[in-house]
């Protein structure tokens, strides 16, 4: 058994704005109506657009001035250097990757440490730096030579070791001071010449 | 040198709309279209009314049925020119100026009636009382009267459904490219034409002849 149905609104609408008439509507007065209905408010659609009053050349013309004129108040655009040069620009990019491949991987920034030849280079070349030590070697130090030289008598040694006690706790300031009042209240202690104390 | 490949690109842009090598004026246009924003964005400004004059037209078209009136669409039109302008950096070729363009417009068709809707309104209001009082339709009124009728349903359409009114029926452009101007999909677009003929009707309320107020279906 078929079974009959009317087409909806949107089904008819689709045929009749593509301006064909929907299949299947002859004899169904209900479909029908509605396609002439829909199809006649198309035509006073259309109608409607048409009875608009075109723009003359002249409107267009004016129209366009008027744009001109407020284009012309907007910045202009400006291109940098390279933006001018598009054509160069693949070019530029070639050679800034290749300056960068050669920089990588150039011959004279590779170092192949499996080359016996080149570990032995390589550890003389350190060997010529000096290891950084926080005194001077013996033979650079000028104070061990005094130092050997000098025979201290049982009264420097005295005086060392009293200095040693009595200085422990003074600062350099108050060490000097002191020294100061020594020498002024005329009781400095006696040295030799040769002492470096 | 600059100035004489800037020179190349303007003669290209205003010559390729004619050059008997391209055979497709689409393409053509499409070429001229490009050299003209090339030049635009070179720092000639005057490239730019290469491109005014080849779719001057169509924009102030799709304006003016928009509007209903030319003051209106000449100011819109206007508009879209110098926010396409302001734009033109931003356009990457991806689909033609002109479509481009066309979505410049529309956006601006849909600002314009926002910015403008009290005003509008106002007019509505006005137009219907005057209808009201008036005598019926299918007696007195001619063809001027119902295409009057027709635009005054038109406007009281919503925005996005008048828009898919003009470009699919006016303009007769196909479901894709309304629904690419208008940044939606076919069904969309499907529906608001659906939708905005339904309100027609309702709107017009049999005041135009052959056009009754519900569908026979109803």
């Amino acid at each position: 058994m078929i079974d009959h149905r009317h087409l909806s609104e949107e089904e008819i609408f689709d045929r009749v704005s593509a301006g064909e008439t929907p299949p299947g509507i002859a004899g169904c007065s209900v479909c029908e109506r509605e396609a002439s209905a829909q199809r006649a408010l198309l035509v006073h659609l259309r109608e409607a657009d048409q009875s608009l009053v075109p723009p003359t050349d002249w409107d267009h013309v004016v129209l366009r001035g008027r744009i001109r004129e407020a284009v012309a108040k907007e910045t202009p655009y400006r291109r940098s250097i390279f933006d001018r040069f598009l054509v160069l620009r693949p070019v530029m990019a070639s050679v800034l990757l290749a300056s960068l491949v050669f920089v990588v991987w150039s011959p004279w920034n590779r170092i192949d440490l499996s080359r016996p030849a080149q570990v032995a280079m390589n550890a003389e070349a350190s060997a010529r730096i000096p290891a950084w030590k926080p005194l001077p070697d013996e033979t650079d130090d000028e104070g061990l030579a005094v130092l050997a030289e000098w025979t201290p008598t049982e009264d420097e040694l005295a005086i060392a070791r009293c200095r040693a006690s009595c200085l422990a706790g003074l600062t350099i300031h108050e060490e000097e001071s002191l020294l100061n009042t020594e020498s002024v209240s005329g009781s400095r202690v006696p040295s030799t010449e040769a002492s470096p104390l | 040198m600059l100035a004489h490949t800037d020179s190349a690109v303007r003669v290209l842009a205003m010559t390729a709309p004619v050059d008997g090598e391209v055979s497709d004026p689409k393409e053509a246009a499409r070429i001229a279209d490009r050299a003209a924003i090339e030049a635009c964005l070179s720092g000639d400004v005057s490239a730019f009314d290469d491109l005014v004059v080849r779719h001057q037209k169509a924009i102030h078209r799709v304006c003016y049925r928009f509007t209903g009136n030319t003051e209106d669409a000449a100011d819109l039109t206007q508009e879209v020119f110098v926010k396409a302008y302001r734009s033109l950096a931003k356009f990457r070729g991806t689909s033609a100026f002109s479509t481009w363009l066309y979505r410049i417009a529309v956006n601006a068709c849909l600002s314009f009636k926002s910015s403008r809707k009290n005003h509008t309104e106002e007019i509505d209001d006005e137009s219907q009382d005057v209808v009201a009082e008036g005598p019926s339709a299918e007696e007195t009124l001619d063809a001027k009267l119902n295409a009057d009728v027709m635009r005054e349903a038109l406007e009281t359409l919503p925005e996005k459904q008048r828009l898919t009114v003009i470009m699919k029926v006016l303009e007769e452009r196909t479901h894709a490219e309304v629904a690419d101007l208008l940044g939606s999909n076919v069904g969309t677009v499907k529906a608001n034409l659906f939708f905005a003929i339904r309100n027609l009707r309702k709107a017009l309320s049999g005041r135009l002849p052959g056009v009754p107020t519900e569908s026979a279906q109803s």
